[in-house]
């Protein structure tokens, strides 16, 4: 071998080497905010317009970092094995209660503890403007003689939870079919294959504002601001109420300075003119709940969804 | 428009271009991947611009998947799959350069078609997404099975057996109606399923590594491959049909939610054998079975704007990605936009010639230098494709857990080659299984169990017809070439 | 045993076994008429049927045809039994790395594979293999970690540094 290739191993192996213990220390105070969304899905997008107004409002760098796979199951044990020293969380939503409950992940719903919440996505039944349904009356009533179908935007999800239940509280019997998300099924309902469906807010609101889709109720404890016209379930006779959330959670065993530190800025950041603006437009519901009653909020979701999901057979 | 939107749309479409290329050529590196890895940096461009540069990238990495699919047979990205057959014999009949030119030509004419089309008539085809109801989808993924048939070569009962081993591996992960999870083995890795870039890169790249394995020693490629050259007149008489059949398939696929480029590409493929002259030479290098998926894809990443920019409705992972894009910049995509930001519009408009034009460009300019790559000495080309698998399938999830799935289908694609079976079928099952069982069982949920709906709802029936058609065409074709060849026996 | 004849035994061996596990699917009372058992059972059901038929096809003309089979351009391996032990060799360096990338990080263990592989097929060792993979690891490294941002393991590096 010649010399001069032997010369170049070594400097490789030297760059080999320089490459391979190349972690950057920071000084400044990042911190992580971990969701399982892909770039460009809902909760990246969310958490990416979230992150400038928390920089300003709590000091510190934070960062989005998309730990994607398993539907969630990778994010939630990265998080679960963290330290509890606040640098790192995790965007919380209903997926990651599913899927804990739905399949068998190194670290669950329950290794995490939640921090606060922030925000709710409004769920609203909706039908196409031209329908022959311009009530959810008119909707029930058509399913009463067996001819209903409805649909919801994923098959184990919030929304089939709620077109089941609504289905056995208002005593129908309607066809429920699945989709791969709210895109699919809004088509579905624009060509009048479905007399309604069930959606967030935000996946709807172009066709919405288009004067396309009609709302028909609101699945939640009150009406929306945008929309102070639709009436919510529970007014329209069915008690019924779901709460879509996102907030935060973190591993287990954060201090109690480091929670109040969130529950101080929290609701400071959802009062927030300019981020306030901007939320309102992508139709998010400000939902602020502090540690305690959010640990509870999401215990007892945590045990609803079981329920539902073990009493329709879905798990054993 | 004005001239300083202008002078930063063309960078924007050069850049998103040349990224799109590049990661669209790694396996693994889907252009919904390779466009949300750029998403972060157009956070602080101005919104024509960021979304000028995702669709570019969109553009780029269709183009970019044929480029591993012709020279190393393993597709870059799904829609390349159907690339794989003529563009890799004609690699091995050392003419890449050629059959690169072709992809990349035919490319641009598919793209420059989806934006015409695009620009034209976004608004009144919008109603195309609206007709696709669960038993038009469910016929539609028929219509892509019976391509099978075609691509069985000499055996249809291993080309059938290869295509049900796909539809089974579709059903892994979540059930689509009951949420029930089918063959996780509880693992969550599992549970949104086996993504068909697995199963492809597994039984492609790594089942090749396997089957050349046996063969030891440093022979070197031919050089005479590195000539790259443009279709030549004649040649660009031969292609023009199936050109223009990709682009009228890809344009309808690409307006569809969960069409997609990869059964765009294989239904192109698929009608340009069945519309050529030279039928005999699909499978063994005919220009026309790179130019009609190519075409295809290239128009499914212009048309899949109809149903964003016209609905807000996302057609595939990558329009969920520009969606995500629009979302970021404060535009809600939808019947609005074209009211509300008629100047984004126009610049996207805009950003997209300038990002077929500099797809010419780049591509062009790169294909030297993959050529060169791929004529290294064998072993170096093994291991670096190797490499580039391990790496690039990682990318999807930063999971090992799919490399190792990657692996064990390269296992499986070893036990086919071995069997004599070919690869592609299964493939199409992989690809296509999904939607096939979720809208057979949507539409039965929907007619309260009702088979005729299937030939109740038009698209559907007409889709039906004709798979069923093609279906009866290539059986009767099979078994009279069957009895030829024993005929021809007799005598001798 | 010809290899028709033995695709379709293993073809038999695949639907049986996934018809099995099909059936094992539980039900629920969320599903649909056809359930989540009807596809797969059904997939189960046509493999097994064109199995059967390519085993019937097989024995039918074993000794029927004794014209020489004319290779198919799918299939490149000749003799079977040497052939699969160079390609699980192969395989087994993909294992490897799966098996050792978490420890050893991307970087030294991507030239790792590709020195494995390229000597495997090669059957030479020498300098300059070493430095090509070392090379080409870097290479990957900065194209993948650098450029494209994906996060491929570290290592136990930046933990002993």
């Amino acid at each position: 071998m010649p010399v001069g290739g032997r010369i170049s191993l070594l400097a490789l192996l030297a760059a080999l080497a320089a490459a391979c213990g190349g972690g950057d220390a920071e000084p400044r105070r990042v911190v992580t905010l971990v969701t399982h969304s892909s770039p460009g899905g809902g909760s990246d997008v969310f958490l990416r317009e979230l992150v400038p107004h928390l920089a300003r409002l709590m000091g510190g760098t934070f960062i989005v970092e998309n730990v994607q796979g398993g539907s969630g199951a990778k994010a939630m044990a990265a998080v679960a094995q963290a330290k509890p020293d606040g640098s790192l969380f995790y965007a919380t939503t209903p997926t990651f209660i599913y899927t804990s409950l739905l399949s068998d992940p190194s670290a669950r719903y329950t290794d995490l503890e939640p921090l606060v919440n922030l925000f709710f996505d409004p769920e609203v039944l909706y039908t196409a403007a031209d329908s022959r349904f311009t009530t959810l009356r008119d909707v029930l009533d058509r399913a009463r003689t067996g001819q209903g179908r409805w649909g919801a935007a994923n098959p184990a999800s919030l929304e089939r939870q709620v077109m089941e239940q609504l289905k056995q509280k208002a005593g129908v019997s309607p066809a429920i079919t699945t989709f791969e998300g709210g895109g699919d099924m809004l088509i579905n309902v624009l060509n009048h294959t479905l007399d309604m469906g069930a959606g967030e807010l935000q996946e709807i609101r172009a066709q919405l504002d288009a004067g396309r889709l009609r709302l028909l109720a609101v699945v939640g404890d009150e009406r929306l601001p945008q929309f102070p016209g639709v009436a919510t379930l529970k007014e329209q006779g069915v008690d019924l109420a779901v709460r879509k959330f996102r907030g935060l959670a973190g591993p287990k065993g954060m201090s109690a300075e480091l929670v109040a530190a969130w529950e101080a800025a929290v609701p400071k950041l959802l009062d927030d003119p300019v981020y306030r603006k901007r939320y309102m437009d992508n139709s998010l519901q400000p939902g602020f709940m502090p540690h305690g009653d959010y640990a509870r909020f999401m215990e007892a979701f945590g045990a609803e969804t079981e329920a539902f999901l073990r009493q329709s057979g879905v798990i054993q | 428009m004005s001239l300083d939107e202008l002078i930063a749309i063309v960078p924007a479409a050069f850049g998103g271009v040349t990224w799109g290329i590049f990661g669209g050529a790694l396996p693994g590196i889907s252009p919904s991947i390779t466009m949300a890895l750029l998403l972060p940096l157009t956070y602080g461009m101005d919104p024509t611009t960021a979304i000028v540069m995702l669709a570019a990238t969109y553009v780029g990495a269709e183009y970019g998947g044929s480029i591993p699919a012709i020279l190393i047979r393993t597709p870059g990205t799904n829609a390349a799959a159907a690339t794989v057959m003529d563009g890799y014999a004609m690699t091995e009949q050392g003419r890449a350069g050629e059959a690169l030119g072709i992809s990349l030509y035919s490319g641009f004419v598919g793209g420059l078609f989806g934006l015409g089309v695009v620009v034209l008539l976004a608004e009144p085809l919008s109603t195309v997404a609206l007709a696709f109801t669960p038993p038009a989808y469910f016929a539609l993924g028929v219509l892509g099975l019976s391509v099978i048939a075609s691509l069985a070569r000499e055996s249809l009962v291993k080309g059938l057996m290869a295509g049900v081993l796909g539809l089974m591996i579709s059903t892994v992960g979540t059930d689509p109606v009951t949420g029930l999870s089918r063959f996780t083995f509880g693992s969550p890795e599992l549970l949104s399923g086996i993504p068909p870039i697995l199963v492809m890169v597994g039984l492609f790249a790594v089942g090749e590594l396997l089957a050349e394995s046996g063969e030891r020693g440093w022979h070197q490629a031919a050089p005479e491959r590195a000539r790259i050259r443009f279709p030549s007149p004649a040649l660009w008489r031969r292609i023009a049909l199936p050109q223009a059949i990709g682009s009228v398939i890809g344009a309808f696929e690409g307006m569809m939610p969960g069409g997609g480029g990869a059964v765009s590409s294989f239904l192109a493929y698929n009608e340009a054998r069945r519309w050529s002259r030279r039928k005999e030479e699909f499978g063994r290098g005919s220009p026309e079975g790179i130019a009609a998926p190519e075409a295809a894809n290239n128009t499914v990443a212009c048309t899949t704007l109809v149903p964003i920019l016209s609905l807000g409705i996302p057609s595939s992972n990558s329009a969920a990605v520009l969606l995500g894009g629009f979302l970021l910049h404060g535009l809600i995509p939808g019947p609005m936009l074209f009211v509300s930001h008629s100047g984004v519009v126009t610049g996207l408009f805009a950003g997209l010639l300038a990002a077929n034009i500099a797809m010419l460009i780049v591509g062009y300019v790169l294909m030297g230098p993959c050529i060169w790559l791929v004529s290294r000495p064998r072993p170096y080309l093994t291991a670096f494709i190797y490499a580039l698998v391990v790496s690039g399938v990682y990318a999807i999830e930063t999971s090992l857990f799919q490399v190792g799935v990657a692996l064990a289908f390269g296992l499986a694609g070893y036990a086919l080659r071995y069997f004599e079976t070919p690869l592609l079928p299964m493939v199409l099952g992989v690809i296509l299984g999904f939607m096939v069982e979720s809208n057979y069982r949507r539409a039965l949920v929907l007619s309260g169990g009702d088979h005729a709906t299937f030939l109740q709802d038009p698209v559907s029936a007409a889709f039906l017809t004709v798979a069923a058609l093609f279906l009866v065409g290539s059986i009767a074709g099979h078994a009279l070439g069957a009895r030829r060849r024993r005929g021809a026996e007799l005598p001798a | 045993m010809s290899r028709d004849l033995a695709f379709g035994v293993a073809g038999v061996v695949v639907a049986a076994g996934y018809y099995r596990m099909a059936a094992a699917i539980p039900t629920s009372a969320l599903a649909d008429a056809v359930g989540p058992q009807g596809l797969p059972k059904a997939y189960a059901v046509v493999l097994a049927a064109l199995s059967l038929l390519l085993v019937g096809r097989s024995l039918r003309t074993r000794n029927a045809d004794p014209r020489p089979r004319i290779p198919d351009p799918e299939s490149r391996i000749p003799d079977p039994r040497f052939h699969l032990l160079r390609a699980l060799g192969m395989l087994a360096i993909g294992v490897v790395y799966i098996a050792v990338v978490p420890w050893l990080g991307y970087v030294v263990a991507l030239a790792g594979l590709v020195l494995a592989a390229t000597w495997y097929r090669g059957g030479v060792f020498n300098g300059q293999i070493a430095t090509v993979a070392a090379a080409g690891a870097i290479v990957f490294w900065l194209l993948f970690v650098r450029l494209l941002g994906i996060p491929h393991p570290p290592g136990v590096w930046p933990t002993l540094f």
